[in-house]
């Protein structure tokens, strides 16, 4: 595809871990390690996994706020990996970023006016004496009213305080969105909220998503494609349909089946797979397959090869998995319905 | 004592606009006395009853206070509240520019290692442990030792002293706040690293060095009178503040030479601390709503 807004080319960050009185590099953290990912015009793609799978890093490598250890981030065929200065803060306007805590996310002595305007004046966006209109514009696009202005971001609830980071956002009129997490720190109602605003704003806006979360039924409603992430690694890949309906990865199932289901019966019903142990250190992963030690299905290939980022077919967009034992079309099916009932509550 | 009811009687709620100026018992305090040594210092000349060195009265000398001497005289006669009076003209422009060019200098210093890390950081903080590693006053007593007597000397001295504190401060600020979501966030829209510094790290910094700042006031007063008593300070018949409260202290009985002078310094450290905390006050947007009622 040539209409590829954002691409993550094989992107590795890596964080030095340091120890004793000279701080030496006793060794790295892959925080994210071999990432491949593009989204194309007006597509959503999630990325989901557990805390530390490296999905907030990749969103802040992607940004060039951390810096990638090899690998490319190309912005409309611009490669921000190469750039410095001037150039990395013109080529990356195009893809702004909400984050997960609005109330550390927005400075707290600045008006939300100030907030929201910021883009438009360092990109030289909108001449001074249209600025104030322009922020009315946003406020109002995000569903706030003029009189935001001049109030200060702790004078809002949370779930409004997200809709001024995300009018921040939309200020640099980007292409893409990364919101990382962006929903996870609202409760449940305001959340439904700021889901449908998201919604809109790509209908009306054309807007790009990579839709970080742990929300798995969130990221149904919303994801065209879903990336499943763990330990740093790319596990499975593929549309939100054939993700939910058949999914091939050990852990895709697994995380899965730890979606509640709002039905007792069938809640008690259904198969759980269930994981032993944490998740192991990224400093020291394992050989092979970063999984196979908590995998249901481990063999001993799993410790000797590292398993290949293969298609193994199904949907348009293909359905990439890194397992041993992925077979084409899934033989497993979870109760997709069930999940479905849940999303209408989320 | 003094608590900020004006807050609350003004903000109505969430739905009108807040307004920006507000009233602060003790900024409004504050403000008022160090105003009244700032006029002090200006108008000093027109109505003060002695000149404060010339007018030795060796027949009134150690007088305890009267109608005439009303803080008394000093063992050469002359009249402690005119010394006292012309005291601000040396003893405030020196505090307040010694604080001013610490702060200037060790902010500077401070915010570019934090700011910028790395080898930076490494440098300028190696330079700040050295300094700090000598006991202020004897690296202030050698200084100035090492320049000679004098006010201009005094300020070099307790300025060199000094600024490693602001600097560590500043450093251990920056570095907080740096981390904080609203700096990448700021980063993310496209802000250049000078105006992420300048809109996004530095306002949250000011606080802290404000409060230290005004703290500093009295305790560089308090140096510079060590100074002046070891006598590489201000000249012997200069009234500086330190050096009037030194005079006094040797005799208990003429209690009156050392407390006035003693009290001028009370009076503008306090006030300067008032208005430090008046200042956060105003401008931290989590102080001014739900102030809770404090002691002080």
């Amino acid at each position: 595809m040539t209409d590829e807004l954002l691409q993550l080319e094989k992107l590795c960050v890596r964080f030095p871990v340091r120890r004793g009185v000279l701080q030496r590099t006793v060794g790295w953290v892959h925080a994210v390690d071999g990432l491949d990912l593009s989204i194309a015009a007006g597509e959503t793609v999630a990325l989901v996994g557990e805390s530390g799978c490296g999905k907030s890093t990749t969103a802040l490598a992607a940004m060039g706020i951390v810096p990638a250890a090899s690998g490319r981030v190309l912005v409309n065929g611009k490669d921000l990996t190469s750039s410095r200065g001037d150039e990395l803060r013109t080529a990356r306007r195009r893809m702004q970023m909400v984050f997960q805590d609005p109330t550390s996310s927005l400075n707290s002595r600045m008006t939300v006016g100030q907030i929201v305007v910021e883009p438009l004046i360092v990109h030289e966006l909108v001449e001074r004496d249209r600025q104030r209109e322009r922020v009315g514009e946003l406020l109002s696009t995000v569903g706030l009213g003029d009189d935001a202005i001049e109030r200060f971001p702790h004078e809002f609830s949370g779930g409004q305080r997200q809709r001024i980071a995300i009018a921040r956002a939309l200020a640099a009129e980007p292409d893409v969105l990364i919101c990382d997490e962006a929903i996870a720190s609202l409760d449940v109602s305001v959340r439904a909220q700021v889901i449908n605003l998201l919604t809109r704003l790509q209908s009306e806006l054309g807007l790009s998503y990579l839709f970080i979360s742990h929300d798995l039924a969130a990221v149904r409603h919303l994801a065209h494609r879903v990336m499943v992430m763990y330990l740093g690694k790319m596990m499975e890949l593929t549309d939100n349909e054939t993700l939910y309906s058949s999914p091939a990865h050990p852990y895709t199932k697994a995380l899965l089946s730890a979606v509640p289901i709002p039905d007792p019966d069938l809640e008690l019903a259904r198969e759980r797979v269930i994981l032993a142990g944490d998740v192991p250190s990224p400093v020291s992963p394992p050989s092979g397959c970063v999984f196979r030690t908590r995998c249901p299905i481990a063999q001993d290939v799993c410790a000797e090869a590292v398993p290949e980022w293969r298609n193994v077919g199904g949907g348009s967009a293909g359905h990439w998995v890194a397992c041993h034992f992925a077979e084409p079309p899934s033989s497993v099916t979870l109760r997709g319905t069930s999940i479905e009932s849940r999303q209408r509550l989320g | 004592m003094t608590e900020t009811t004006s807050t609350i009687a003004t903000s109505p709620g969430h739905s009108t606009p807040k307004k920006r100026p507000r009233r602060s018992v003790t900024l409004t305090m504050g403000t008022v006395v160090i105003s009244g040594w700032v006029l002090v210092t200006l108008t000093v000349p027109w109505w003060a009853p002695f000149d404060p060195v010339k007018d030795q009265d060796l027949h009134h000398r150690l007088n305890g206070p009267s109608g005439a001497h009303w803080f008394g005289t000093d063992k050469l006669g002359r009249d402690v509240f005119s010394r006292v009076m012309y005291g601000a003209r040396i003893s405030l422009p020196l505090a307040i520019s010694s604080v001013l060019l610490a702060v200037l200098i060790g902010c500077t210093i401070g915010a570019a290692a934090g700011f910028f890390g790395k080898w930076v950081d490494e440098a300028l903080m190696r330079i700040t442990d050295v300094t700090l590693s000598f006991p202020a006053m004897v690296l202030a007593l050698a200084i100035a030792a090492a320049l000679g007597p004098g006010i201009r000397n005094v300020v070099i001295a307790v300025v060199l002293v000094t600024w490693p504190e602001y600097a560590r401060l500043m450093r251990g600020q920056v570095l907080s706040i740096k981390g904080g979501d609203h700096v990448k966030a700021a980063t993310a829209i496209g802000c250049r690293p000078g105006r992420v510094f300048r809109r996004h790290v530095l306002p949250f910094c000011s606080a802290v060095i404000g409060v230290k700042a005004t703290t500093d006031l009295g305790v560089v007063i308090l140096l510079a009178a060590g100074l002046s008593f070891i006598g590489v300070g201000a000249v012997p018949p200069d009234p500086e503040w330190g050096a009037l409260v030194s005079d006094g202290r040797t005799s208990i009985a003429h209690w009156w030479i050392a407390t006035f002078p003693g009290l001028a310094i009370l009076t503008v450290v306090l006030a300067f601390n008032f208005i430090g905390d008046g200042l956060r006050d105003r401008y931290d947007p989590y102080h001014r709503r739900r102030r809770p009622k404090k002691w002080r």
